[in-house]
């Protein structure tokens, strides 16, 4: 009985009563496109999911993850309702750039099924580059970091490439590759690349000597040594470059879609912002923004799994 | 002819100043069959010297010769167990074994590779970690693990740096016992040459034919001793005798006046 007390009584329950709670002050500003029955709802969905990893969940880690991601998202939920309705913030000038969440939620239900083309138009775009990516990068990476001499010069001329935003590439690409999906992709590729292949190289730098003397005295060959001993002994270094290149590939999805996409989470948010939509387009930034965390978390589980040799 | 000639190596280290020398001036040959211990106070060289012989350090003037032609780089006709041992940590205990098999013996099909290095971990008493990967297993398994995989590699030579060292006077026992069956060839084979670096003087003698001893700062052989006893030797037995006294004394007097260790005089008293 304590302990159910106990895990009831917790800041993000709380939270969500404030959140409810805060739906009954009057309206500041008259927003005729706010929805607070969507805001309500999505906030019973969040608290039935903190209810049932609060009593479900064994693991004091990962539950406090839970309590407290969902928490932190009741607190934003409280300040956009406060800022945007009940106390009108920005104005009535610049209400349109800043939509209630009640609005934002609506168009995201209502665009429900567009939305899931987008992510798998995105999703595929993204892939097709980053993949590319990789395979090009780590095994450039690894050979040049395995022959030093060369590797010092390309690490500072990689160096350089990598300062220069894919951005400044999207003319030359369009001009350059056969079709619009083309330079998209070409865009992921650039993006992702200079990461991969200089955490590759790095990592194969910091093998250490033992591993590589006692490689050696098994006498394997060059394509063993590079495949079955330097790149896993790099592989940790390698996901450091692996992780930044995913991120920099979402970052630039808006950019590699501008060019010719007519789908895609990145069009849509381009396309809406560019119409003074911003209810829509910040429907769309979440949608991008949850695909990132669900993307990020099933590469760390991949992560996790590759690297299980390591403490 | 010998199995192992060292004529005349020097080896030196790219220092900040200059050039540091690691080894002056070793000579030395090893029979075939033969198990020759090294012992040198901590620096003089012992590794320098295997490394030359694994081939992965190449000598500043002098050369070593396996079967008459000189060493130029690794062979699969060596074996080595590094002071730091050194398995691969990606790979489980089991697959390490394995994959040192497949090295030395290509055409061994997989199946017989994962059978002998069960054979080889059950040995050197791991069975119940082969599916363990090194982080998971305390220094000394990790040790008894990076022997197996020398051992299980069947090489004509073993090359061997402190590879007991991080292993309790129990275990030590064993290895010990181990290597020297497997030195003897428990079959038709033939013995195995064994170069094996030791800081424990009587390791040395209940283990080698003859005895290398080095001097520190530039490494040069201080001293050779042959080393009589009947095999199969027992410790407990050869320890007893006069000529097992009248050696080690030799041995620690030579091994104090060469160096003047404060760590060195713990291991060693009785
Ligand atoms: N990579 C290196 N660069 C510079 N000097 C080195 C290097 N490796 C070893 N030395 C020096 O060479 C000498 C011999 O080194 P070595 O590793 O052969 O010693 P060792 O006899 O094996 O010592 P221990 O018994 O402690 O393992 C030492 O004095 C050491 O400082
Ligand atoms: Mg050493």
């Amino acid at each position: 009985m304590k302990r159910i007390l106990k895990r009831l009584f917790i800041v993000p329950n709380a939270l969500f009563i404030a959140l409810l709670l805060i739906q009954l002050l009057p309206d500041k500003a008259y927003r005729i496109e706010d929805r607070p029955v969507y805001t309500a709802a999505l906030a019973i969905a969040l608290e039935l999911i903190l209810l049932a990893a609060s009593f479900l969940v064994k693991q004091d880690r990962i539950r406090h993850i839970f309590t407290d991601v969902l928490g932190l998202i009741f607190v934003f939920l409280i300040f956009w309702v406060l800022a945007t309705i009940k106390f009108d913030l920005p104005g009535s000038a610049k209400q349109a750039v800043f939509p209630p969440p009640g609005a934002v939620l609506e168009k995201f239900t209502l665009d429900l099924s567009q939305t899931l083309v987008n992510i798998r138009d995105s999703l595929a775009l993204i892939f097709h580059g980053y993949l590319l990516a990789a395979a090009a990068a780590i095994p450039l990476g690894l050979f040049l970091g395995w022959n030093m001499r060369i590797g010092a010069a390309a690490g500072y001329i990689s160096k350089f490439l990598s300062s220069i935003s894919p951005i400044v590439y999207i003319p030359y690409a369009i001009v350059l590759l056969p079709t619009f999906r083309a330079a998209s992709v070409f865009v992921i590729v650039a993006a992702s690349f200079w990461p991969i292949l200089a955490s590759t190289m790095s990592g194969v730098l910091n093998v250490e000597k033992r591993i590589i003397d006692s490689a050696k005295t098994l006498c394997v060959g060059g394509f063993t040594m590079l495949f079955r001993i330097i790149l896993p002994a790099a592989l940790p270094q390698i996901f450091i470059g692996c992780n930044q290149g995913l991120s920099v590939s979402f970052i630039l999805l808006v950019s590699a879609e501008m060019i010719g996409a007519r789908s895609g989470l990145g069009y849509y948010v381009n396309n809406y912002a560019n119409f003074g939509n911003y209810t829509s387009a910040l429907a769309g930034v979440i949608t991008i923004g949850i695909v990132v965390t669900v993307i990020t978390f099933l590469f760390n589980l991949l992560q996790r799994f590759l690297l299980r040799w390591k403490q | 002819m010998s199995k192992i000639e060292i004529k005349n190596l020097y080896a030196e280290y790219a220092d900040k100043d200059g050039k540091f020398q690691a080894l002056k001036d070793v000579s030395f040959s090893v029979r075939a069959g033969e198990f020759v211990s090294v012992i040198g106070s901590s620096g003089c060289g012992n590794s320098t010297l295997l490394g030359v012989l694994q081939g992965i350090i190449s000598p500043s003037s002098g050369s070593a010769f396996i079967d008459g032609r000189p060493v130029t780089g690794p062979g699969t006709n060596r074996a080595a167990v590094f002071q730091h041992y050194s398995l691969f940590p990606w790979m489980t205990v089991r697959k390490n074994i394995a994959f040192g098999i497949k090295q030395a013996k290509k055409s061994l099909p997989r199946n017989a590779r994962y059978a002998a290095a069960q054979v080889f971990l059950t040995r050197v008493g791991l069975s119940g970690s082969e599916h363990k990967y090194p982080f998971q297993l305390s220094g000394g398994m990790q040790q008894r693990a990076a022997i197996a995989r020398a051992l299980a590699m069947d090489t004509d030579i073993l090359l061997m740096d402190e590879p007991f060292g991080a292993i309790d006077a129990k275990n030590r026992s064993n290895m010990q016992k181990l290597l020297l069956s497997l030195w003897e060839g428990d079959g038709p084979s033939k013995k195995k040459t064994v170069v094996f670096v030791t800081h424990d003087i009587d390791e040395a003698i209940f283990l080698s034919d003859r005895i290398i001893m080095l001097s520190n700062s530039p490494g040069q052989i201080a001293a050779e001793f042959d080393v009589y006893f009947p095999r199969p030797r027992i410790h407990s037995t050869i320890r007893e005798t006069g000529e097992y006294i009248n050696l080690r004394n030799k041995l620690m007097t030579l091994f104090y006046d060469e160096n003047t260790g404060v760590a060195a005089a713990e291991e060693y008293t009785i």
